[in-house]
């Protein structure tokens, strides 16, 4: 019965492109992939069902892209690991299209060039954008030091997301390929700060100011 | 208390202060209140604190060439990616607004809590058992037919599969001209007036002239192509094949600025295609040739390095970095390009012009 094979055995008949496996494959994650994408239509403040219609037509397309490329790369038995990967995979192709149909409407399409005036002028703590590229670059060189060893760029990486790109300690724990617990990353965090702080005192010749009401996360 | 160095506190004990660590002995506090020393490398701490913390809010979103294709992200999150390409990736995301934004997407995704009883969804025909049946039974068929004509590439067939799936709306693509269509007879007006220096896809070699977008010098091929293309971009205003045919057309027509606006959605549509960052590319050089911009070549290099990392041995896309690297002076890079080339395509009329572009590049270090 293919109601009973698991998703590894339904995948493989999926790729040998049996019609009963493609049914039962349908049957069970055809929620999973409509949901997704009715998800990813409202984000994108898409109320049409036609356009709902079609991103799930263009999943299943994507899905036997290749020989079923995108399938034949998923490795996990387990019935929930192929619905978070469908989840995620119908999401993603979803939100693609979703923002091309955005943009067309918007008659849009087109990149904004790099020139001067997009450059980020007096901000906060930064006179300029050249200031502003010189304080990474100072950070990036004494980031070096305290993050030496196997660990080396994932620490790194870890300290831009989070500084960089704003992201929380948890949001960054949420990845599996650092292997670290919410704890973890704030413990990183706390000892590169640290040391990252005293060299940039250290080599900037800044000591003005008073230290006083600091934002700390650490808290 | 006296401001003698014995006392001052230490950089960690000062660490912890910036901190704001509230379990603080009495003593050190006591001390910074009285230290100049001590308060003024707290407030330089304290400085450098805010300006890291400034950071997130002065990055801006420019994507660039190092951007890496949009699956990596949902593999890391789903953790399916392989160790190796997950921390390269996490490096360049954690430099990269646009690329880190796209990562946090995919972790959304994953976490999302599903409406599966979404009204939306309820009344979608494709929810319905029957056309749920249906389409197992086109898919099927693609998935037959893909793996049966797999050595036309996946391209075609993923025209195939549209236009199958095409059938539910009672239409039938099949009977219609493709964008392959399209394309062969865009290559065909560029074999018959060579405009640009750069290669077509598909076309067969024309010696390069100079008379560009003239209307009254394009070709037969040209206008029916463009016939074909106007009434199904009509029809199928998201197909990024037909997207990409129409910016093929421009780029034929000079019309670079329309062609930039029609791959760049053609690329939106088909992340990550080599045809469509090759053609991409094409837009950009074109751009560079009108205004003489060597950020434009740039930026064609670039495009056209991430297509040959995807379509490693295709000859075209070699032959046409090579004429770019010439027009920003890369000349060793351009001759390295154009021996590559002659590798792959050691014979041909457009071997010849590669000898001699590449003997030009030797003798005076500058493209014909």
């Amino acid at each position: 019965m293919l109601s009973e094979l698991s998703c590894e055995e339904l995948l493989r008949c999926v790729q040998q492109a049996k019609e009963d496996a493609w049914k039962e494959f349908i049957r069970r994650f055809h929620p999973v992939i409509a949901a997704s994408v009715a998800r990813i239509v409202r984000q994108c403040g898409l109320t049409e069902a036609e356009i709902g219609e079609d991103l799930i037509q263009d999943v299943y397309v994507k899905l036997c892209d290749r020989n079923c490329r995108i399938l034949r790369g998923f490795r996990n038995d387990r019935e929930d690991g192929l619905y978070a990967f469908l989840k995620v995979v119908s999401a993603n192709i979803a939100r693609d299209r979703c923002q091309a149909v955005v943009a067309a409407k918007r008659g849009g399409g087109k990149l904004v060039p790099l020139s001067p005036e997009n450059e980020i002028a007096a901000e906060g703590e930064f006179a300029n954008r050249i200031a502003h590229q010189l304080f990474l670059a100072k950070v990036e060189a004494i980031l070096v030091r305290p993050t030496e060893g196997l660990t080396a760029v994932r620490d790194q990486s870890i300290f831009w997301l989070y500084y960089r790109q704003g992201w929380t300690a948890r949001e960054i724990a949420s990845i599996a390929a650092f292997d670290l617990t919410t704890k973890g990353v704030e413990s990183l965090l706390r000892r590169l700060l640290r040391q990252v702080r005293l060299e940039l005192v250290r080599t900037s010749g800044e000591d003005s100011g008073e230290g006083s009401g600091l934002p700390n996360p650490f808290r | 208390m006296p401001e003698s160095p014995r006392n001052h506190l230490t950089d960690e004990e000062l660490n912890r202060y910036v901190d704001g660590n509230a379990d603080l002995p009495l003593a050190w506090l006591a001390h910074i209140q009285a230290c100049g020393h001590c308060r003024q490398k707290a407030g330089g701490l304290a400085s450098q604190q805010r300006k890291l913390e400034a950071l997130a809010s002065a990055e801006r979103s420019t994507p660039g060439s190092a951007c890496a294709d949009g699956e990596i992200w949902w593999r890391i999150a789903l953790d399916i990616a392989p160790a190796d390409d997950a921390h390269a990736a996490l490096a360049h995301a954690a430099r990269c607004p646009t690329c880190a934004r796209k990562l946090r997407l995919a972790i959304e995704d994953r976490d999302a809590d599903l409406a599966t009883q979404d009204p939306l969804i309820q009344g979608l025909p494709s929810s319905t058992s029957e056309r749920m049946a249906q389409q197992a039974h086109r898919l099927t068929r693609a998935a037959r037919a893909a793996a049966g004509h797999s050595a036309f590439g996946w391209k075609i067939w993923l025209v195939g599969a549209a236009a199958i799936l095409g059938a539910i709306s009672g239409t039938l693509i099949l009977t219609r001209p493709t964008s392959g269509d399209a394309n062969r007879l865009l290559a065909q007006a560029y074999g018959e007036r060579r405009v640009t220096e750069l290669r077509f896809p598909g076309a067969r070699y024309a010696p390069f002239g100079q008379e560009r977008g003239k209307a009254d010098l394009q070709s037969q091929a040209l206008r029916e192509a463009s016939a074909q293309i106007a009434k199904e971009r009509s029809r199928h205003p998201h197909d990024g094949l037909w997207l990409q045919s129409s910016g093929r057309a421009k780029l034929i027509e000079w019309r670079y600025r329309d062609a930039l606006s029609e791959l760049q959605r053609a690329e939106v549509l088909l992340p990550g295609d080599p045809s469509v960052l090759a053609d991409l590319a094409a837009a950009y050089f074109e751009r560079a040739q009108a205004g003489d911009s060597q950020a434009d070549y740039q930026v064609a290099i670039d495009l056209l390095s991430q297509a040959i990392g995807r379509d490693t041995n295709n000859a075209e896309l070699h032959f046409n970095r090579a004429i770019v690297l010439g027009y920003v002076f890369q000349f060793p890079q351009a001759i390295q390009e154009w021996e590559e080339f002659l590798r792959l395509e050691p014979t041909g009329d457009w071997a010849s012009e590669a000898r001699s572009r590449l003997a030009e590049v030797k003798a005076r270090g500058w493209p014909k």
